[in-house]
């Protein structure tokens, strides 16, 4: 099923009631994030992408079971972000595998987000500087690397990743500014 | 991509006749976890209560200057119910994180509120009463209980240098029985207006042989929030009803 032009102008949380009178529509939503919650599950897990898609759909059906559970006054986005990173946590706690970035996920734009944030010379070659890239946010903390991932790889603002993560937006920038610092040292 | 995962996800939902669980179970869900938090306030407020009034009431604190500062934290501080109010800052602490919008909350704000709310509520529970009654109630009923304030009354104890504590186990015209902290009965001679049975007090004086006790002073180990309506709870030693005023 391809998005219809009608459904695309649907809201999330439009789309969240369509899809409890009709579990068919769930299909757009699927649509709308499959290949964001994708990218997102392969940054902060070492999965293979077989598996990140086997994660991708069971996360799909997690949500399409507490769907009556979100709440309106907070982004889909972010709900949906939440349960995914819940549910790769506990895949990871469920097979003790150590979530690690993989190269292939950092895209262009997250590279420029990165190079301008971090003062990163644009003029290295983009292969070494991502491998560059992936090993030091591979030597992170878990927490720090988290919300580096989601500030410019996902780009979501402090008030989705505090809704993500589920901590104060206070706890997000410091998480931000400590991940940051840990960054620039391990580039140095 | 976007065909197959979206189809088999569908699918899949179809053929294990998933459902989206009922909203009602998400709202039981947040208002038990709501209904825990007010719960564990409500009794860590209790809790402080008490401890206002072990801390104001105490009437040995005068008398245990000589002993070292820590035996007297050790005698004056209400642990128990320190612990009880930790203990249900802890639940509160943990069950508001766990509602919808817990998270976007300082820790160190909601345990600050938690004590804020607990010491408000405490402070009512302790000017009506209910302190009182709440240390008194655990006293005779919980062994436990009983067993610390014990404990710690057992460090007042030193009949050598005229320091008793104990319970009145029983009340005569002239005088009084006292269990001490240690199980040692003593026969005390004193006046014995507004002491009742099975109060706990301390008493100070000189010790007599035979397990006497000549009292200089005799009060009760926690002063009463109010004075007694009838102090007198044992028919056989004031069978009559008190006098009418004027009479």
């Amino acid at each position: 099923m391809v998005e219809s032009p009608e459904f695309a102008k649907k809201t999330d949380s439009e789309l969240v009631e369509l899809t409890l009178e009709n579990q068919d529509n769930f299909l757009y939503i699927v649509n709308r994030y499959e290949t964001k919650l994708l990218h997102f599950i392969r940054r902060i897990s070492n999965v293979s992408l077989d598996e990140a898609r086997d994660l991708l759909q069971e996360v799909f059906i997690k949500v399409y079971q507490n769907l009556n559970d979100f709440n309106p006054s907070l982004k889909f986005s972010s709900w949906i972000y939440r349960i995914t990173r819940n549910h790769v946590i506990s895949h990871y706690r469920k097979n003790k595998n150590k979530p690690i970035l993989l190269a292939a996920e950092i895209n262009e734009e997250a590279l420029n987000n990165l190079s301008s944030e971090f003062d990163i010379d644009k003029k290295i070659d983009q292969q070494i500087l991502k491998q560059s890239i992936d090993g030091i946010l591979n030597q992170m903390d878990n927490r720090y690397k988290e919300v580096i991932v989601l500030k410019y790889f996902e780009e979501k603002n402090y008030q989705e990743i505090s809704d993500i993560i589920k901590k104060p937006t206070g706890t997000v920038a410091t998480y931000l500014n400590r991940g940051k610092k840990q960054f620039k040292e391990k580039f140095k | 991509m976007t065909e197959q995962i979206g189809e088999k996800i569908l699918e899949k939902i179809k053929e294990g006749h998933i459902k989206p669980k009922p909203r009602w179970e998400f709202l039981l869900k947040n208002y038990v976890t709501w209904a825990i938090f007010a719960i564990a306030i409500l009794i860590g407020s209790q809790a402080t209560g008490v401890m206002i009034f072990m801390m104001n009431h105490t009437e040995w604190e005068d008398y245990i200057q000589q002993e070292s500062f820590p035996q007297q934290i050790l005698m004056n501080l209400p642990f128990f119910w320190l612990v009880v109010l930790i203990i249900f800052i802890a639940v509160a602490f943990y069950n508001i994180k766990h509602t919808k919008q817990g998270y976007k909350h300082s820790p160190l704000i909601i345990v600050l509120l938690s004590i804020i709310i607990s010491l408000a509520i405490g402070t009512i529970v302790y000017a009506t009463g209910g302190g009182e009654r709440l240390e008194d109630i655990f006293y005779r009923r919980v062994g436990f209980y009983q067993q610390i304030m014990r404990q710690s009354g057992r460090m007042f104890i030193n009949p050598e240098q005229g320091r008793i504590a104990g319970v009145i186990i029983e009340i005569t015209p002239d005088s009084v029985i006292v269990e001490d902290f240690q199980g040692n009965i003593w026969k005390i001679v004193t006046s014995t207006e507004n002491l009742i049975l099975g109060q706990r007090v301390h008493i100070l004086g000189n010790m007599l042989p035979d397990q006497q006790f000549e009292t200089q002073i005799i009060k009760p180990h926690f002063r009463p929030f109010r004075p007694p309506k009838n102090p007198c709870l044992d028919p056989q030693i004031c069978p009559g009803p008190p006098p009418m005023p004027g009479l």
